[in-house]
């Protein structure tokens, strides 16, 4: 202990014992979290740059922006391009199988007023195709009596109860 | 759950890479507040103590691999933590050009106005003196006068003779004297 107390510091002492309390404080536990922030740093010196969070969640992020941006751009072509290639006739028979799962809206949404028609007109187009049917049917040149023969018409008449003497009328 | 861990201890819990992290935490619970005060009277600020004690931390986690018990292992910790005291205000001496003098001068301010410094007007005087001296007198002063440390050991961490020690200290009392009975 001697080497300890061979240099006199006894005014520095002394006017120190006029002095009462602590002079450097911390804030309020402040050596609790110490040892997290020492380990925190030892793990960002530890951790290459490009696995460090914050690099991350920046790349992350970065690569969401460009996606969103590439879907906002394309997505109004990609609704073009589907309707030019599905035909009416398919879009028709899908809505029809799918009814129960799409919603009004999201046909309304999808489809132009004009693409968009009722089963009342659907019923009457139908019926307008079947006229047109007997119509074209009509067109055909009826048969005359030259397209049968003498035996055909003898049966003919007498299926329809014409007797032997009607023939006098003919 | 035991609370007085030795140095041998603490070492032997490091060396095994297994208790590796507990090792390391119970050398910050047993030196952590040590090494922040020794830093924080050099450099007076508390964010900055704050910041050169966690590097201190930092670089022992990295060198504990090559501390062989050499020396004593506190005192091995001390003297990365009064290295990292004195790069830090030798790297604000050239970062910012400024002049020896200056720097005390910007210490002092900031006890003025330090949140975390509360110490009275003879205190005050006693840091504002101790500022006016070397930083080597000034590490050797706190060491002996505030943390009580033997000569020996703190000749063990500062790497220099006994004798030359007990030459720095006596100067440094008797500067802060004159600086005591002068104001």
């Amino acid at each position: 202990m001697s080497d300890d107390k061979d240099i006199d510091d006894k005014v520095v002492r002394d006017f120190l014992k006029q002095s009462s309390g602590t002079e450097f404080n911390v804030p309020e536990d402040y050596f609790k979290g110490f040892q997290k922030n020492v380990h925190s740093k030892i793990y960002q010196d530890h951790t290459p740059w490009w696995k460090l969070p914050q690099i991350k969640i920046g790349v992350s992020v970065l690569t969401s922006v460009v996606l969103v941006f590439f879907v906002v751009k394309e997505f109004p072509e990609n609704i073009d391009q589907a309707k030019y290639e599905l035909n009416k006739e398919e879009l028709l028979a899908y809505f029809s199988e799918n009814i129960d799962e799409i919603s009004e809206a999201e046909i309304l949404e999808v489809m132009d007023d004009r693409d968009f028609i009722f089963p009342a007109q659907r019923m009457e187009q139908s019926d307008s195709t079947k006229t047109e049917k007997k119509k074209e049917e009509n067109n055909e040149i009826p048969p005359t009596l030259d397209d049968f023969t003498d035996d055909e018409i003898y049966e003919y008449m007498l299926d329809e109860g014409y007797g032997s003497g009607d023939w006098d009328n003919l | 759950m035991k609370l007085n861990w030795t140095d041998e201890e603490i070492i032997e819990k490091i060396q095994d890479e297994k208790t590796i992290n507990y090792g390391f935490n119970l050398l910050m619970d047993k030196y952590q507040e040590k090494v922040y005060w020794v830093i924080r009277r050099m450099v007076i600020e508390h964010e900055v103590a704050d910041d050169v004690a966690q590097e201190t931390f930092v670089k022992v986690w990295k060198n504990i691999g090559s501390f062989k018990g050499g020396s004593k292992l506190y005192t091995w910790i001390y003297r990365i933590a009064t290295n990292e005291a004195l790069n830090h205000l030798r790297k604000k001496k050239r970062r910012f050009f400024v002049p020896i003098g200056d720097i005390e001068h910007e210490l002092s301010s900031s006890l003025d106005t330090d949140a975390y410094y509360s110490g009275d007007e003879i205190q005050l005087k006693l840091q504002k003196a101790l500022l006016k001296l070397p930083e080597k007198q000034r590490l050797v002063f706190n060491m002996k006068y505030f943390e009580e440390m033997k000569f020996k050991d703190i000749a063990e961490i500062m790497e220099v003779s006994i004798g030359g020690l007990k030459a720095q200290f006596h100067h440094a009392v008797k500067k802060i004297e004159k600086f005591i009975q002068e104001d």
